[in-house]
């Protein structure tokens, strides 16, 4: 297709075939070269200040998409608000509250504002803000869930523990209010029907039948039993912990072994006349840190004997 | 200078002169032109390829940091959910011992007061914070009207010449229960805490922290202060007449005296912990021609009947008393 092109010699006056020198033909490709790149790099140019280059454009996607995740963390965290003000409304006013125990201050509660440095390498960005606050906010929500965490974690314990405590704790009578017994003794000074002096007497006695079942007052363990002629006769000691023990002398028999784990309304004895005691009757006594207490205090008129009974099946 | 030239024609055998015309040489240029242009095209979809421009360079950094910052984020909300619904266990078994009973739904729990957000249906529309902010108005002249309503009733009982009856009726709740959070326990059969059994329990328990303030329900004269280590404790008994008398027991300490008068809303004594008591809380009890009457049905002046129907449920919830 490509003709070949002649041009007139004027000195030979013969048609020559035109033929392109190297030199031409590099200057035409340094031509072709040159305006190539100016106009690609004016086209870079042009495009990259209007913002409308396609690479740009994608990249300015992502960061809306992204920005849009950091709303989105944004709401979750909301969310965690939420939920951490209900629970702290739990811990403050409802189970600090029973478990008798002061609220956490507030200062506890507000997050410090130490390390603002922290988040120096997010800076000089157009989004800086955006990232710095959502970290910081993210941080503070962190103290906070930990802090409620840990004060949950006590309060699990502490509930655990009340549990165990009223469990523990001496609060019903040591015999069944089904049987006939009357009080013979109570808690303080009175006359020692053996010495006819007066002297203080540290428990309760119930006078009645002989063989009458005799039951724990509380949780515990036998901290020990014991057999003598005087005193107190057969006896057993309770450690029901927290400071409380008590004591059931006086008995028939001892059902139960030292170290032995008890129940409230476990049977332990039956009642009886040993050691230094004029009649049968139980001599019950509560002590709390090693000092005797009125057992009267521990225990309430409010049980009728089926209620009693109960709590014995609950025990077996 | 351009030369002139030629052609070999084969037909004729001789050389023709090329003519150009204006046309042709356009057409030339362009073609140049057209290919110059598509090199730099291509050209430049080859540099995007490889380079970046300037701005690009920035918003790819800033992207590249928003992500990492992001992922570092993430990896913290989902250790903070862990640690959350870790919470969320402890919340409810802490709840299980101390009431032994199922937790409450925590949407039942939140309602009310600041816990949801009652207009979030109406978030996410144009204008929302105008239909928002009419909603919230809307809501309060309801219950204003309410209010005002309720008191046209006091009136129309004032006018039937009953208003020392109406003073005298127990009929707020004894402290302060704005988000009824101090609901703990109610009438009927609950697990003692102690013996773990089955019993009645003829009143409404409230739990607070030992000192606060404890109000009469109702005007009256107060026949009962006593001092006692057992059973309700320290307790006050109020006569209000008209066959009704209200008791508050297991208090830390009295404000009045054997025989007193006193108004609604006064001040009788505080809160404790004393008697057959295992937490903080009063123990309030009505009586109606010298019968137990479940306490609920006498809050009328407190509760909207929105709170009154959260009140039955909170206070049937609790497995187990206080006392």
């Amino acid at each position: 297709m490509f003709q070949r092109r002649f041009h007139l010699d004027p000195k030979t006056l013969r048609y020559v075939q035109v033929k392109r020198t190297l030199k031409s033909k590099i200057l035409i490709a340094f031509l072709f070269t040159t305006l190539t790149i100016l106009l690609t790099a004016g086209i870079i140019n042009i495009t990259d200040r209007l913002g409308v280059r396609i690479k740009y454009r994608h990249l300015q996607k992502v960061n809306a998409e992204l920005v849009e995740r950091y709303q989105l963390l944004d709401n979750e965290m909301d969310n965690y608000d939420r939920l951490l003000a209900g629970y702290q409304v739990n811990d403050d006013s409802i189970y600090r509250c029973i478990l008798d125990i002061e609220p956490l201050p507030s200062f506890a509660r507000k997050p410090g504002f130490g390390g603002s440095d922290l988040y120096d390498y997010l800076e000089g960005y157009a989004s800086s803000d955006l990232m710095i606050n959502t970290s910081i906010r993210l941080e503070h929500i962190e103290m906070k869930t930990d802090l409620q965490n840990t004060s949950f974690k006590d309060l699990d314990r502490m509930a655990l523990e009340r549990e165990t405590f009223l469990s523990s704790r001496p609060a019903i009578q040591p015999i069944s209010l089904e049987e006939t017994y009357w009080l013979s003794s109570d808690f303080g000074m009175r006359i020692d029907p053996f010495s006819k002096r007066p002297a203080f007497h540290c428990g309760i006695d119930y006078a009645a039948n002989p063989g009458l079942y005799v039951y724990a007052t509380g949780d515990g363990i036998v901290d020990f039993i014991r057999t003598s002629n005087g005193g107190y006769g057969r006896e057993i000691i309770i450690d029901h912990g927290f400071g409380y023990s008590s004591r059931y002398a006086h008995l028939l028999k001892i059902m139960v072994q030292p170290g032995q784990q008890v129940r409230r309304g476990q049977i332990i004895g039956l009642l009886g006349d040993s050691g230094r005691s004029t009649g049968p009757h139980l001599h019950y006594g509560v002590d709390y840190f090693t000092r005797p207490v009125n057992p009267w205090f521990y225990y309430s008129n409010d049980l009728s004997p089926q209620e009693y009974n109960e709590i014995v099946s609950l025990a077996e | 200078m351009a030369k002139v030239k030629y052609r070999y024609n084969p037909d004729s055998l001789s050389y023709d002169r090329i003519q150009k015309s204006f046309g042709k040489k356009l057409l030339v240029l362009v073609s140049y032109l057209v290919v110059i242009f598509t090199a730099a095209i291509i050209l430049n979809l080859l540099y995007s390829g490889f380079f970046n421009t300037p701005k690009e360079k920035r918003l790819l950094r800033e992207n590249n940091q928003l992500l990492f910052q992001y992922e570092l984020l993430n990896d913290q909300v989902s250790s903070l959910e862990s640690v959350l619904s870790d919470i969320e266990k402890r919340d409810d078994n802490i709840y299980r011992t101390i009431f032994n009973a199922e937790p409450i739904p925590r949407s039942m729990r939140d309602a009310g007061f600041g816990g949801v957000n009652r207009y979030e249906y109406l978030e996410g529309f144009n204008q929302s914070d105008v239909v928002i902010e009419t909603a919230k108005k809307l809501d309060k002249i309801t219950k204003a009207v309410y209010v005002q309503s309720k008191s046209y009733d006091e009136i129309i009982g004032l006018a039937m010449n009953r208003e020392d009856q109406l003073a005298s009726l127990p009929a707020i709740q004894p402290i302060s229960n704005k988000d009824l959070t101090r609901t703990a326990s109610g009438w009927g059969f609950r697990i003692h805490p102690i013996y773990k059994i089955l019993k009645f329990h003829y009143g409404m328990d409230f739990t607070a922290p030992t000192g606060t303030e404890i109000y009469a329900t109702g005007d009256g004269r107060i026949i009962t202060v006593e001092w006692s280590r057992r059973g309700y404790g320290n307790q006050i008994i109020i006569d209000h007449g008209y066959g009704y008398k209200t008791m508050y027991a297991h208090l830390s300490d009295f404000n009045v005296r054997l025989g007193q008068e006193v108004k609604r809303g006064d001040v009788i004594g505080y809160v404790g912990n004393t008697g057959l008591s295992t937490a903080p809380h009063l123990h309030y009890e009505v009586y109606m021609n010298n019968k137990k009457v479940n306490p609920i049905n006498y809050y009328f002046n407190d509760l909207s009947p929105e709170e009154f129907d959260r009140m039955i449920e909170l206070s049937m919830h609790s497995g187990q008393t206080f006392d």
